[in-house]
């Protein structure tokens, strides 16, 4: 199943329909051709090495060097500019470690040049019974107007598109909230999420929560442009509980959209 | 679903559960500049629902706190505010004999100082009918982003489409 879906991952790197260039908007650049086509991220194991510098022309700010991290493997880069460590060199998944987990993943066209990155601000548990996400996203391109997020869910086989009231086809945030978001703390815009499954009653006169047992809740979150049916990049994450309400978080992982979650993107 | 003394978690950081919610004034109520009314949405949820900060201040002052999360202040004039922690300190749920499970639209609603803090569960049911309330008692004209803002909540509740209620 992975491999078949690793297999068409590939596929669609190398045959992906074109997009319309993103600088075909006033005021945008674009790497490369105006046809360039942004590909899935999948293939960023290969940019794991020492990227490359943008291509973009002037006015470009050049992203500094930071740590790698990857959960499938030791690929820590060193680099010279801000907020580079490389102290965690943890192979293991965000979801082994015990706590936050944060790292980086290029988003890459076809050609392998990087046209962004998604810094995993926050992975970890919530209120014990569900899992904080926060996610930025810094284009290489400055290009941030219409970006958004389209994520879907599968709570318990029910599944979903999980958006904002009031989000047109769809799209996780409203335009007024991507709007709010963008240029927050840096990143072009955010994905902040914390699904979960608590339960409440009185203990000795006492309010108090517990999780839900039984729960399985995963999600496929993509970072997508505003009127473009393929997404820049999909991850998967969540999180379950077992019959006595302890939780497990699921890998966050770059991945290949299922068909349902490509076929709902508007 | 009964609650295990052993899976309680340290969970919601910053709200202090009460058990013990004392007795309430009626129609408007008197209110301190410190005093706010803070209602957070603590019951599951898939996306994140919101929470409100509601304090005595500036006519029409709103601020996201944080905008991922949709949290937000408001600040309301002493005769609005007034109204609204009239009407808080009367609804919700106040027995501490309930027991059982409440889900997804659950609210904890907390007001006064800090050394008299009271607190009610507005409960699953009960959410949606609780926010419209709110939003009658504030003037629209003046309060915009406080309407749009509980607008949303109500919909991230959905309120309109499952639990018939809305304003």
């Amino acid at each position: 199943m992975i491999l078949a879906q690793q297999q068409a991952a590939k596929e669609r790197v190398s045959t992906g329909n074109p997009r319309r260039c993103a600088s075909s908007r006033p005021g945008r650049r674009c790497c490369r051709s105006e046809n360039a086509r942004l590909g899935l991220a999948t293939n960023f194991r290969q940019v794991a090495p020492r990227p490359k510098r943008w291509k973009c022309a002037e006015g470009i700010r050049e992203m500094p060097w930071f740590t790698v991290k990857t959960w499938w493997g030791d690929q820590t880069q060193q680099g010279g500019g801000a907020g580079s460590s490389g102290q965690d060199r943890s192979p293991f998944p965000f979801s082994s470690r015990p706590s936050s987990s944060s790292g980086s993943v290029y988003v890459t066209n076809d050609n392998g040049d990087i046209v962004g990155r998604v810094d995993v601000l926050a992975y970890k548990g919530y209120a014990n019974s569900g899992v904080e996400i926060r996610l930025g996203y810094q284009s290489a391109e400055q290009v941030s107007t219409d970006l958004n997020w389209f994520q879907t869910v599968d709570a318990n086989g029910r599944q979903f598109v999980d958006a904002d009231s009031g989000s047109p086809n769809g799209y996780y945030m409203r335009p007024d909230t991507a709007a709010r978001v963008e240029g927050l703390n840096g990143y072009n815009t955010q994905f902040y999420d914390t699904p979960h499954r608590v339960d409440y009653g009185y203990v000795g006169g006492n309010l108090q929560t517990a999780p839900t047992p039984n729960v399985q809740w995963s999600a496929e979150t993509s970072l997508v442009m505003a009127g473009r049916s393929d997404p820049l990049v999909t991850f998967s994450w969540g999180f379950s509980t077992n019959a006595a309400g302890a939780l497990s978080i699921q890998p966050l992982v770059v991945t290949s959209p299922s068909p349902y979650h490509l076929g709902a993107i508007p | 679903m009964k609650i295990s003394q052993g899976t309680i978690a340290a969970a919601f950081a910053g709200l202090a559960i009460v058990a013990a919610i004392g007795t309430a004034a009626s129609g408007r109520a008197s209110a301190t500049p410190e005093e706010c009314i803070k209602i957070a949405h603590i019951g599951s949820e898939d996306k994140p629902v919101g929470s409100l900060r509601l304090c005595l201040g500036e006519r029409g002052k709103s601020k996201a706190d944080r905008i991922l999360a949709n949290e937000w202040s408001f600040e309301f004039d002493a005769a609005t505010f007034g109204g609204l922690k009239g009407f808080v300190s009367t609804h919700g749920e106040r027995t501490t004999g309930h027991s059982g499970t409440i889900k997804f639209g659950t609210f904890l609603v907390t007001w006064g100082t800090k050394s008299q803090e009271k607190s009610a569960l507005v409960g699953d049911s009960s959410a949606c009918q609780y926010l419209g309330e709110l939003m009658k008692l504030v003037p629209k004209r003046d309060y915009v982003q406080f309407f749009d803002v509980l607008e949303n909540l109500t919909k991230r509740l959905q309120c309109a489409s499952s639990r018939g209620v809305t304003n």
